[in-house]
């Protein structure tokens, strides 16, 4: 190496740096500023006049917060927000790792079969998958009701789905699990495929049962991915906003808002642009500290192996 | 704060004016045919689809006296428009032009979202339908100006009523009531799925004009400030008029909103319905879902109300405002005087749509399809001009009490009660 | 074929069966949705709302595709899809290899800060950026534009990105690299020429994330971009809901060729993926 040593530490110090430049760049101009002006807005009083004309909202302290956490709806929503969460993550993981281990087992065609339809699946915007779904479910013209009226002594014909929130959640569910298992099984089957088949036929061998073949030899080698596909749908289902936002024809009812939908409504419906602001920063915040175990666990993950 | 805000209105409005002098008369004289410039209009979809020719033949008048001005026409969703339209108009880069249907427009003047225009500069400004000229109106002054309206009337299945014997339209409501209930018992006794007529739970125009009809009001203004009144004693009357109705003559999901009523229509299991008049149409054209069978045999009459007069019906309709961000307002308003004039308001007739305007309406043909609308039109009625009403609207306190009055969840007076409550809470906000 | 101690052959078969049938049973389930949207794409708008519904496919048409292919904006909103999907595509998979790379092998002050962002960005609620974004774009002259769209979608995409390839990374054995850098690579070169060809499975799993959120997103996209003919595939659809009511024949088959590109390419690169995870396990 002719490079003084010098100079290669430096660059060596400066390289990661340059590396992670443009990303850092590139969160910190489209993301960054927005962000300062979400918090910002939370603690201001906005209404259209000040939006339209671009004036300074007068500021308003602790005032949307307090208005916001004193509201026993805002609660419920929070509760209905974690509860939908975890049935959800609960769902779509138990459900993708079934399948995934499935996918091992199963003969070569039915593996093909199984992969083309949980990317076709996978293919599918969310906006179309809310449109069938809601069509499916339709009162009046759903082949679901239909479907479970042929069952003997089951009359669901005009059956609304949407009237009980519980069935309406249950409908809503559907479409996030059914839109989420493709890519939580297809993550998870790539993770099985790197669990060493020598090490696996070996404990067979060696008499081990299959649950215990999954807990000593598989679940080591996939964890890593599966609390990765978990933290990720946990996230991405506490903001769920366009599958209901959809289902409910742009028009949810009360039962029906989530967080996001409740900040979205805020904002844009009843025009409180601050106290949606300010549900946006708290649902973060309760993100934050509800995933602070998984972010720790991510974080240390992180750390350079 | 309201005079703060007339004030500052004001000013813009003069500002707007002095441009509009500046333009014409004053220091740089550019000849309109020199001016070369771009116009964005933000149309709704309804001007694609069904009277797209008027846009182009308008586009082909402007381009006359602006041959270097380019307009570009953008078409925007009902449904999905106002958020775009917030974001727009708090950006740099505003359309100037944009419709505005009229229930929406009070809160956007009052926030100072659009320019004043002079009601003097347009046709039959004078007649203005009272409907679309006050949702333009704030404190003296216009700030957009009226384009078209729709009036509700009833549709029915004229094959059908006159397979039960009735020759035709009913005129009073007992003679309504008389006719479904004929309806009903021939053809809803061999298909459970037959409404005599079609009225879904969450429809709230058709729900509002019962209580129109019975005396009563969505909201009233008292001392400067709004307050609900659905649970007043004739709201309440007009609700459960309207509920008898559903009880005695829908079979349909009643938690939906007319949404799908071409299709429902258009499988022919409905003998009446409450809509616009191109709602028949659509009931045979089968991009909604209708079916083109069943064309020529819908017809149309003036819906008698349960007090004895007609049902009054809302009096949907759009405006064109110009923002008040826009660089181009003196273009914006000669593009809306083309538009709106006598000649346009006359090609809108004849896509079965109401002018904006009195004097014209007596130009729609009263044997024709849309003249029961034309009647009912002057007896119409339109959303309170409240500055939180776009709120009330979209948190959809209206369709969620007519549900749970629909599907018997809560009596009339309760739910009308639970209405009134959280009407009260965002009517009177900016 | 692993032959478990006492397992007899016809209970392996019998268990193989199963799984087969079980397998079938979930293809089937994750399918109908998408065998109801074809159909109702491909049937006549008549029997679309026949009641009650018919489950197999009576008289099939064209009539919705055509109507779907024929509208005016259909072809310049597939252009703006697949420019702002490959837009994304690009420059993620781009700026996120680099600091994929500096995470999983550099330590560095700020590295955890940078972890945590990352994962934090992604909780942020979209309803509550839309207007401070707008705002941004607006006053960098950016609404209405292909490549501001791009720029956002790209943070959204970012976070994910990164961790996805920084575990890639990550499985590329150390002492690879140092192998080439003895032979004189420098840290990049041999960052080129042995982790880069080792990331190719990485590089199509993290594009496939990016197309789809790119192409399937629409609110962002629908109040950035005014012009109708500058509008994503995603927002076309919109247009099948109207006043005159929801046109599902139209809507189903205009979602049917929204779809059918990302279908199209995730089948091409479904055997990468797995070719290329399979030769990665040979390696671990």
């Amino acid at each position: 190496m002719e490079q003084p040593p010098r100079a290669a530490r430096v660059r060596r110090r400066v390289l990661p740096y340059l590396l992670i430049a443009p990303t850092v760049l590139a969160l910190a101009a489209v993301l960054g500023y927005p962000l300062v002006d979400l918090v910002l807005l939370s603690f201001q009083g906005m209404t259209r006049r000040e939006l339209f004309s671009g004036a300074a909202p007068p500021w308003a302290g602790l005032a949307n917060y307090r208005s916001v956490l004193s509201d026993g709806f805002f609660w419920t929503v929070v509760g209905r927000t974690a509860l939908f969460t975890v049935v959800c993550v609960v769902a779509t993981m138990v459900l993708s790792l079934l399948v995934a281990l499935l996918m091992r087992v199963v003969a070569r065609g039915v593996r093909t079969l199984m992969t083309g339809v949980l990317v076709a699946v996978w293919a599918m915007p969310v906006m179309v998958a809310a449109s069938i779904f809601r069509w499916l479910s339709d009162a009046d013209y759903g082949v679901v009701n239909w479907l479970l009226s042929l069952v003997p002594g089951l009359d669901l014909s005009k059956h609304n789905w949407f009237e009980n929130p519980w069935q309406g959640f249950a409908v809503i569910t559907g479409v996030v699990v059914w839109g989420a298992v493709p890519f939580a099984a297809l993550t998870l089957l790539a993770a099985l495929s790197q669990v060493p088949a020598e090490l696996a036929e070996a404990a067979l061998v060696d008499g081990a049962r299959p649950r215990q073949l999954f807990r000593h030899v598989t679940w080591p080698v996939i964890r890593p991915t599966a609390v990765l596909v978990t933290s990720l749908c946990a996230i991405w289902d506490f903001g769920v906003f366009n599958q209901i936002w959809l289902m409910r024809g742009g028009q949810p009812e009360k039962e029906y808002y989530l967080l996001g939908v409740y900040s979205f409504i805020e904002s844009f419906a009843v025009n409180r642009y601050s106290a949606g602001a300010a549900i946006a920063v708290l649902t973060v915040l309760m993100l934050l500290a509800g995933a602070v175990v998984y972010v720790r666990q991510l974080v240390h993950l992180g750390a350079a192996e | 704060m309201a005079e703060r805000i007339s004030r500052s209105a004001a000013g813009l409005g003069a500002f707007a004016m002095l441009a509009a002098v500046a333009g014409c008369g004053g220091g740089k004289p550019v000849a309109a045919a020199d001016r070369a410039d771009e116009l964005t209009v933000w149309l709704t979809v309804d001007a694609q689809e069904s009277w797209p020719d008027l846009v182009t033949e308008v586009n082909r008048r402007f381009r006359q006296t602006y041959p270097k001005v380019k307009v570009t026409v953008q078409y925007q969703q009902w449904t999905t428009k106002n958020q775009k339209i917030d974001a727009a108009l708090a950006g740099r880069d505003v359309p100037d032009v944009i419709e505005m249907g009229n229930s929406e427009t009070t809160n956007y003047i009052v926030n100072g979202a659009f320019t004043t225009v002079d009601p003097a500069k347009y046709d039959h400004s004078g007649q203005w339908l009272p409907a679309l000229r006050d949702a333009c109106r704030y404190e003296g002054k216009t700030y957009c100006v009226p384009y078209y309206v729709g009036a509700r009337v009833g549709i029915y299945r004229t094959d059908l009523l006159a397979r039960v014997g009735v020759a035709g339209a009913p005129r009073s409501y007992p003679e309504l009531r008389a006719d479904l209930d004929k309806l009903k018992a021939k053809f809803g006794a061999a298909d459970k799925n037959f409404s005599a007529f079609y009225m879904p739970g969450r429809y709230w125009y058709a729900a509002m004009a019962f209580v129109k009809d019975a005396g009563g009001e969505i909201a009233v203004s008292r001392d400067g400030r709004w307050h609900g009144t659905l649970s007043s004693a004739r709201s309440v009357a007009g609700l459960t008029a309207w509920k008898q109705l559903l009880d005695a003559y829908y079979t349909g999901d009643r938690s939906k909103d007319n949404g799908d009523e071409p299709a429902v229509v258009g499988q022919g299991r409905v003998g009446m319905f409450y809509g616009n008049t191109w709602e028949a149409k659509a009931a045979t054209d089968s991009r909604s879902g209708g079916d083109p069978a069943l064309r020529g045999k819908f017809a149309t009459f003036a819906f008698p109300g349960p007090s004895g007069g007609l049902l009054p019906p809302f009096l949907g309709g759009s405006t064109l405002a110009i923002p008040a961000k826009s660089a181009r307002q003196d273009l914006a308003q000669d593009w809306i005087r083309l538009f709106t004039d006598r000649t346009s308001q006359r090609r809108l007739i004849a896509a079965d749509t109401l002018p904006n305007n009195t004097a014209q309406l007596r130009e729609v043909a009263a044997g024709g399809v849309n003249g029961p609308a034309a009647r009912a039109a002057e007896h119409g009625w339109v959303t309170p001009p409240a500055p939180g009403w776009t709120a009330v609207e979209k948190s959809n306190v209206l369709p969620e009490m007519l549900q749970d009055i629909a599907t018997g969840k809560r009596s009339v007076a309760d739910a009308a009660r639970a209405a009134d409550r959280r009407i009260d809470a965002v009517i009177n906000e900016h | 074929m692993t032959g478990a101690p006492g397992t007899g052959a016809p209970r392996g078969t019998r268990r193989r069966a199963a799984a087969n049938a079980l397998g079938l049973l979930f293809s089937a389930g994750m399918a109908f949705p998408l065998y109801w949207m074809l159909l109702t794409a491909f049937r006549p708008a008549t029997e679309i709302h026949a009641s009650p519904p018919r489950l197999l496919p009576g008289h099939l048409t064209l009539e919705h595709f055509r109507r779907a292919l024929g509208s005016p904006t259909f072809w310049a909103n597939v252009r703006s899809s697949v420019l702002i999907g490959v837009g994304t595509v690009l420059v993620s998979l781009l700026i996120g290899t680099l600091a994929a790379f500096a995470l999983a092998r550099f330590s560095f002050a700020g590295r955890k800060a940078l972890v945590l962002v990352i994962i934090g960005v992604q909780m942020v609620p979209l309803a509550g950026l839309i207007i401070p974004l707008y705002l941004l774009l607006s006053d960098a002259g950016l609404t209405d534009s292909l490549p501001g769209v791009i720029l956002t979608y790209l943070v959204f995409v970012l976070p994910f990105t990164v961790w996805l390839l920084r575990g890639f990374i990550a499985a590329v054995p150390v002492e690879l690299e140092e192998a080439a850098m003895t032979d004189g690579c420098t840290r990049l070169g041999a960052f080129r020429r042995v982790v880069l060809p080792l990331l190719a499975p990485g590089l199509v799993a993290t594009s496939v994330y990016a197309l789809v959120q790119a192409w399937n997103e629409y609110v962002l996209a629908y109040v950035l971009l005014s012009s109708n003919d500058k509008q994503t595939l995603s927002i076309w659809l919109l247009s099948f809901q109207t006043s005159f009511g929801t046109d599902y024949g139209g809507l189903m088959a205009g979602a049917t060729l929204t779809a059918l590109p990302v279908a199209v390419f995730f089948a091409l690169v479904q055997r990468r993926i797995g070719a290329g995870l399979a030769a990665g396990a040979v390696k671990g």
